[in-house]
Parts: structure tokens; sequence; C-alpha cells
């Protein structure tokens, strides 16, 4: 990192609107996308649920402060902790002080080992998979439906070709002739069998909108999985696919 | 508090008035030619586990049958406390079987929704005239011992098609229920809660009583309130489930801070929760699965909806309005409920 970086980075981080910055970062593609990251890091750390502590957290913390302000009043507080055992600072930590770079990452690597690895939901992973499998299916599937519909040119409505039109329409009126009592009498049947037995079952035009029955609470937002979490008493509510839930 | 104690001899007599007794609409204290001085009691039932000061570890079990055909038990222990001034915590303990999605992270969830468990998942009376309409009992109780208490058994069942069936101790002293455990068609058990302990003088220091996490505030409907907190104007569904009336209403947060307008109906027992915001340009956490589809004339907009066992929760947005409804009714009593007039 350069030092105009390092410049830009921290007048960003002391004021994310610092208009002097701008510049650097249209010519800055890791600064720019750093500061893209560092963004939505905060957006998202912003939108984490804040708690409340307990009455009882706060009165204890709040007495134990009040003791510590009395030892720091007396200058205690200081003799105290000039009194306590002086601890050496690891090794890596020396070498990190004195020499970042060649140590940054595997200490890095090492930390982040150390934490609790979360699995991702069930869910996440199997659609992560079908995409993987078959990325062009799913591009396509994805993004077909936001595609403008194109209608026909005007040009090709103005000017059909007459004597094939006359013709098709001799053959359409012939097939018709035919196949009219057979599609009557099909569409006759395949009424009575759809609805025959679903006089009770409401209609989904009755409501207004469609219906799409979705297979893991997952696919809900999180105050809805919130409130199924809790009348269902927090129960597995997906298939055993052999990674969920573990025996004690 | 002997507070059951006069009951047991009116639930007697109700079962030998006319009209009052096996399978017959719920002839507890209140019923016509009881005295209605028991009424009292049930008043003192309804608010046991608010007013009474006990700590006591309980039994959880829930029974789940999936789409995909399986059942899914989940059974572990918890430890309730209540300070009989309105403040109360449930700790989970341990698992007795697998849990999802971890013993750990189960346990550190379950923690997570204390207040819903003990405000609307564990059984309650929760409108005693509406209870007595939705639901009979089929006999007249009898005597059982549960966590080494003296306790009343009733058996209820919720009227009308697919009733579910509870079976239902109240501690002789305290009104409290020490035991509850729900059935559904041809005598599944579907859930299941017993004490194992109770402790009616326990030592709270210790305990961090529950402290909501979704600032929900509670207002009257009427008063214009609800409007000034939400910052919209709340909707209420106009189809509602028979037998359910409007219980209480709210305004809670989501994790990402849009408020919404929270809506619980009750049926005497049983709650179903409708939750409603005016879609914005702010933060939005539906999935796609449930969307508006871009404006156009064919262009309707989409619900989704999950079973898990007898709950159903269905979401979507519905002209302009996020919806969430959940509950233990029909697919279409959860629809209706999200049709826009």
């Amino acid at each position: 990192m350069l030092p105009p970086c390092n410049d830009t980075r921290e007048r960003l981080l002391a004021d994310s609107e610092c208009a002097s910055t701008e510049a650097h970062l249209l010519e800055c593609g890791d600064c720019k996308s750093w500061w893209e990251r560092t963004q939505r890091l905060s957006l998202s750390l912003a939108g984490l649920p804040r708690l409340t502590a307990p009455d009882e957290l706060t009165e204890t913390v709040s007495r134990q402060l009040s003791e510590f302000r009395e030892l720091e009043g007396d200058g205690l507080l200081e003799r105290a902790l000039r009194s306590l055992p002086r601890v050496t600072a690891p090794a890596i930590l020396d070498d990190l002080v004195l020499d970042p770079s060649p140590h940054f990452e595997s200490a890095t690597a090492r930390l982040v080992g150390n934490l609790s690895r979360v699995s991702a939901p069930a869910v996440l992973d199997r659609l992560v998979g079908e995409e993987l499998d078959a990325p062009a299916r799913h591009r396509v599937e994805r993004f077909v439906g936001d595609l403008p519909r194109a209608t026909v040119p005007a040009t090709l409505d103005e000017k059909p070709i007459e004597p094939v039109r006359a013709a098709s329409a001799r053959r359409n009126h012939n097939l018709r002739r035919v196949l009219a009592p057979f599609a009557a009498v099909a569409a006759g049947l395949f009424l009575w069998a759809n609805f025959s037995d679903q006089a009770e079952a409401p209609a989904a035009d009755d409501y207004g909108f469609d219906v799409v029955h979705v297979s893991s609470p997952e696919q809900l937002s999180p105050l809805a999985q919130l409130f199924l979490g809790g009348m269902t008493s927090g129960s597995r509510l997906v298939p055993n696919s052999g990674e969920a839930g573990t025996s004690r | 508090m002997k507070v059951l104690r006069p009951l047991l001899s009116v639930l007697l007599i109700a079962a030998a008035l006319p009209g009052c007794g096996v399978e017959s609409p719920v002839g507890l204290p209140g019923t016509p030619g009881v005295p209605a001085a028991f009424q009292g009691e049930w008043d003192q039932i309804q608010q046991a586990p608010w007013n009474t000061r006990y700590q006591g570890e309980r039994r959880v079990t829930l029974s789940v049958d999936l789409e995909s055909g399986e059942r899914v038990q989940t059974q572990y222990i918890e430890r309730v406390s209540s300070n009989g001034q309105g403040k109360f915590n449930i700790l989970p303990l341990q698992a007795e079987t697998p849990v999802f999605p971890d013993e750990p992270t189960f346990l550190t969830l379950q923690g997570r929704r204390e207040g819903f468990f003990f405000r609307y998942r564990d059984f309650r009376i929760r409108n005693l005239e509406l209870f007595r309409k939705n639901y009979r009992h089929l006999d007249a109780g009898s005597s059982v011992i549960v966590a080494g208490r003296q306790a009343w058994e009733v058996r209820f069942v919720r009227t009308g098609p697919g009733g579910r069936t509870y079976a239902v101790a109240f501690d002789l002293e305290t009104g409290l229920v020490l035991r509850c455990n729900e059935y559904g068609e041809r005598g599944v058990l579907l859930a299941a809660l017993e004490y194992t302990s109770l402790d009616l003088d326990p030592d709270l220091s210790g305990v961090a009583f529950f402290v909501p996490g979704n600032d929900e505030v509670s207002f009257n409907l009427g008063s214009g309130e609800g409007q000034s907190i939400l910052g919209f104007k709340p909707y209420l569904p106009k189809a509602i489930p028979a037998g359910f009336v409007l219980h209480e209403t709210a305004s809670v947060s989501d994790d990402m801070g849009n408020r919404w307008f929270k809506a619980g109906y009750t049926d005497g027992a049983e709650m179903v929760f409708f939750l409603h915001r005016e879609r914005g340009t702010e933060t939005y956490d539906l999935p796609i699965t449930a969307k508006t589809k871009q404006a156009g004339p064919s262009s309707r907009d989409e619900v989704s909806v999950f079973r898990a066992g007898t709950v159903r929760a269905a979401q979507g947005t519905v002209r302009g309005q996020d919806m969430i409804v959940i509950g233990e009714i029909a697919e279409g009593d959860l629809l209706r409920m999200m049709r826009m007039e």
C-alpha cells in the first residue's frame, strides 16, 4: 500500500464523505474496492440486532465500576496495577510489531483458524451446489424473466403475404371441423377430472396473489423464522440430509 | 393459597349439571349454574405464571411431521424462573434428542426465544369467555401428581374439524400449568411440557431476567398511537379464522431495524400472528421467493407458504404491503388473512 492510499483510507475512516479523497478513489482500484468492502461491512454491522443488557448486569457493572472509581480517587488503582506481575508479550507479537508484512497473513490464518466455525445453512449449500453444477442454466433462469418482451415489428402485421394467409385459413378451417368434437369432449373430461372434487378448495384467484410452497424455513425472512422457531420450539424443520443435527 | 381446592368440587358439580358434563362446552367456573365466585380462580390461573414467584425445571417435547414424511422429535430440559412481578427467564439446559443444528447452537437459539416461549408457546387460557366457546372439556378431571405436587388434570378439545386435544394439569396451590400434553388427530402427541421440579421459594439472585430484543411496544389500536410509533397506518386483516379474535397489538423491529405491526389473535388458548409493514425504500429482508413482481397488466403478487407439522407460515408482499402470518391454522385461513379487500 502506497502512502497516498494510506492517507486516503485514514481520511475516509475519519470522514466517510471526505471530498478530497474522490480523485484518488477514481484512479486507484485497490482503494475503491477497499472502500466498498468497508461500507458493506459497516452496513452489515449496523444491521445487527441491538441487545439491551439485563438490569441486573447493569447494576453489577455499575457497582463494580464505582468501587474502581473509589480506588482511582485514592491513587490506589495505579499502585494496584503497578503491583501486578508483568507478563512478557508472545514472540509473535514482537515480530509483528517490528515487521508486520511477512507474518501478517500466517498470523491472521492462525487466528481465523481458532475461531469457531459456523456452517452455512443446508439450503444455501444446496442452492450453491446446484448453481455450480449448471451455472449457465441458473443464470438464464434468474434473468430471463427480467428481459423486456419484444414486440412484433409493425411491418410484419401490415404486410402479410395474402396467398399464404388464405391457404393457412383454409387448412385451419378444415382442421377445426374435424377436431372440434374431440376437443370439446377432452375439455369436458379435463374439467371434470380436475374440479369435480375441489368444490371446497379455494381457487388461487380468490386471494389476488400467487401462492408458492417453499420447502425450507430459510426461504422465509428472519422475522418469520423467528416466530416459526418460537412456535415449533426450535425443532429441525428441514429434512435430515445427513449434515443437520448431531447426536448427544 | 389453595386456589384450586374449591375448583375440584366445582368441577364435580359441573360434571353433574345438565349440559355441563362430558363433551359439553367448558363447564368450569363461570358456567351458568356454577357459582360466579369461582370466576376469580380462573383469573388466578390466567395470571399464575406472572404473579407466582417460582423456579422449576421442565421437559419440553415436540413432534413435527415434515412435508417429506419424516417425523422430527425434539426433547430438551429447560429451567423457568419467575419473580412473581412480571419478570421471567427460561434457561435451556440440555438436549435429550439430536437437535438442530447442534446442541450448543440450539441452546443458544432457545435462549433467544425465551420471550416467545413464556408468552405464547406455553399453554395459557388467554381469554376465558372465548376459551369456553371454542373448547370443550372431555371429563371432569382427575387428581394427579406432577413434580411431586398435587395437581388436577383436565382434558380439553378444540371444537371444529381437526380439533386438537389438550390434557392440562394445574397445580392445586398456585394454578400453574405443571403439565400439558397436546394431541393431534388420531391421538398423535404433538407437544408435551412437564415440570420435573418446582420450587416456590427460589433464590433468584443469579437469574438474568428476560429483556426484549425486538423493541416491542404494545399499543391500543384505537388510540392512533400505533401510527405514530410505526410510521404508517397499521392494517388489520378482514378475514379472521373462525373462533379467533384480536388479542393484542404492538410494534416490533426485525433484525434490520424495520418496524412491523404485530397483531396477535387468540381462540382463547392458541395464538395466530399477523405482521405487516408498508414496503418502503429502506433495507428489506424478505428473500426473493416472496416478492412483488414488476408492475404490468398480468403481474401478480407472490406469497410463500411453509408448513412444519401443524404450524404454517406465509409471507409475501401484497399490494405494496409486506405481510407475515403464522399459526396452527389451515392454509386457506392463513392466506385469506393476507388478502387485501
